[in-house]
């Protein structure tokens, strides 16, 4: 999948924010590619040409492969988490411009919008986009995860379609 | 005086901008006998050039103009990212200013 297409989706499921546009997703995307392979144990990298997210293929290391949908998954949350970052930092350095949500004129009430709330708010949101991720994480290691050891063979042949790693000898 | 500005481009679009140099009290450059430079890369230390943007001086030097045009297919072969840029003047004696920097913001478009 196309970076541009990741970044799109990204901006889409976010809500279409007015603050980022599709290419400040697009460059965090390539610049941030490491934080990927650091939580998936993964070699990506920005090919320097097609400025698209490669690695080699696990099948032929002459080839390479560009990202597929299960690691897009994780790359997407780790965006969502970054953005959300960005929207308490902001928070946090607009404290001097409160709006005002109420203002009844003869009776002196000013209720403003208090960003201590609003603070606590996005980092309980944030708090909880970090624990997904985490999970998802853990989830994707686990779907790759292979045995240290395998004693005998299976007694079900496997389907060697997928991937060379779930070859088994059958024994029928 | 340099100035940030971010430019948004859409790929296979036609990019029209004008500058005005101008000094930190806000007067026009006389730009009488300069030259000026620009281009788009996609990092700092990047070698390549992503775009030339080809700045021209305007014919009304005392106004400080810079013009940058553009072409649909200038911009049709560039990858969607936030790419920096900035635009410098040059005069016969070698002195060189920055104008303006920023963001190059390259947007994707369906029809290119």
């Amino acid at each position: 999948m196309k970076i541009v297409d990741i970044a799109d989706e990204i901006y889409r499921e976010l809500g279409e924010p007015t603050d980022v546009g599709i290419p400040a997703i697009a460059y965090w995307l390539r610049a941030n590619v490491g934080k990927l392979n650091t939580a998936i144990y993964k070699q990506y990298f920005v090919d320097e040409v097609t400025l698209e997210v490669m690695c080699v293929d696990p099948n032929d290391e002459t080839k390479f492969e560009e990202i597929s949908i299960d690691e897009i998954t994780i790359l997407k949350l780790l965006y969502v988490v970054h953005y959300y970052d960005l929207q308490i930092r902001k928070n946090s350095l607009s404290y001097n411009t409160r709006s005002a949500i109420e203002v009844v004129s003869d009776g002196h009430t000013v209720r403003m919008v208090s960003p201590t709330e609003i603070g606590k708010n996005l980092y309980m949101f944030r708090k909880g986009l970090g624990d997904d991720l985490k999970q998802w994480i853990n989830w994707y290691r686990l779907s790759r995860s292979t045995p240290r050891q395998v004693a005998g063979d299976d007694t079900e042949q496997g389907w060697p379609y997928i991937r060379p790693i779930y070859r088994r000898t059958y024994i029928p | 005086m340099t100035t940030e500005y971010d430019i948004l481009a859409i790929k296979g679009n036609c990019l029209n901008l004008r500058f005005v140099a101008s000094n930190t009290n806000g007067t026009p450059i006389d730009l009488t006998q300069y030259v000026a430079t620009g281009f788009v890369r996609l990092s700092y230390s990047s070698t390549g050039v992503l775009l030339d943007l080809q700045p021209v001086v305007h014919s009304s030097y005392v106004s400080g103009l810079i013009d940058v045009t553009i072409s649909a297919s200038g911009l049709e072969d560039l990858p969607i990212t936030e790419a920096i840029y900035d635009i410098k003047i040059y005069n016969i004696t070698g002195c060189s200013a920055e104008v303006v920097r920023g963001h190059f913001d390259i947007y994707p478009a369906g029809t290119v």
